[in-house]
């Protein structure tokens, strides 16, 4: 599953030239999209993955995830609400 | 034990190894790509924070959750994936395109809308799907009054060791953080976005 999951992302660094803000430059190869999304994002998937086998609790994976987005989006949070 | 046990007689754990080499060798040709922290992110993502979350959930108590997926069912989520990936590339903007321009404009409602997207691609259509065709509930989505319970006791040590690391993680190692780290952002302005980051 933590593969199936790094491939959904897969696309969006082709379409959407998301690796520019990542290690991957802004217009990869299709090999190389795929290969980043399983060097990279199919990794932090087994992470949540062995947090949901032990718990089975959704509500438990919510505030983890949470904390992983708050640094990345903080800076777009204040400027679109002022703050 | 039997956990580790049974991870290395997994055929697609083997599979998933295999995959990850290639990957990276694949990806050794680039430039651009550090493989120093790739295997960094390996470390702590694959190895330091799994081991992490082991730890934190020996005495946790497992919700039940009554459905055991069969076949299709894994099928159609594949199924269901592959469309998420196309709608990941072209959805979003596609949508944007028929709402009314001034809602995208504005910073504000452009953050509902998105949080609206979100929770229609990810939560409420694959819940559509699946309790249409298996007769699927919220319960057995993992929306159970139960775990709401068990945050406040079994669950409640992964839920503050994993967030700690995740946090830790990204203010000392993540390039998003350099504002932080530098004193752009008070204390009140995280707690806010922790908020709104746990709704989206």
């Amino acid at each position: 599953m933590s593969i199936i999951f790094g491939l959904a992302h897969a696309p969006g660094f082709i379409f959407r030239h998301a690796g520019a803000v990542e290690g991957l430059g802004a217009n990869p190869t299709v090999l190389d999209a795929i290969a980043y999304s399983i060097a990279t994002l199919a990794i932090s998937g087994v992470f949540f993955g062995i947090i949901w086998a032990r718990t089975k609790n959704l509500f438990a994976l919510v505030p983890v995830h949470a904390a992983a987005d708050l640094f990345p989006n903080l800076s777009d949070f204040v400027k679109t609400w002022g703050l | 034990m039997k956990t580790f046990r049974s991870l290395f007689t997994n055929p697609w754990f083997f599979f998933a190894i295999v995959l990850y080499i290639g990957s990276l060798f694949v990806l050794s040709r680039r430039a651009e790509f550090s493989i120093n922290e790739a295997l960094i992110e390996l470390i702590i993502f694959g190895i330091a924070f799994p081991l992490l979350a082991w730890l934190a959930t020996i005495r946790a108590r497992p919700l039940i959750v009554r459905v055991h997926p069969t076949g299709p069912e894994m099928l159609a989520l594949l199924a269901y994936v592959l469309a998420l990936s196309v709608y990941l590339a072209f959805g979003p903007q596609a949508i944007d395109s028929w709402l009314p321009q001034d809602w995208i404009a504005s910073d504000r409602i452009k953050f509902f809308v998105t949080l609206g997207k979100k929770l229609l691609v990810f939560v409420a259509l694959p819940l559509g799907i699946f309790a249409l065709a298996w007769r699927y509930s919220v319960r057995d989505f993992g929306f159970q009054r139960d775990g709401l319970r068990e945050l406040g006791r079994t669950h409640l040590p992964i839920v503050l060791v994993a967030s700690c690391a995740v946090l830790a993680f990204n203010y000392f190692l993540g390039g998003a953080a350099a504002p932080l780290r530098e004193g752009k952002f008070p204390l009140f302005n995280c707690l806010l976005a922790f908020h709104f980051a746990s709704s989206g």
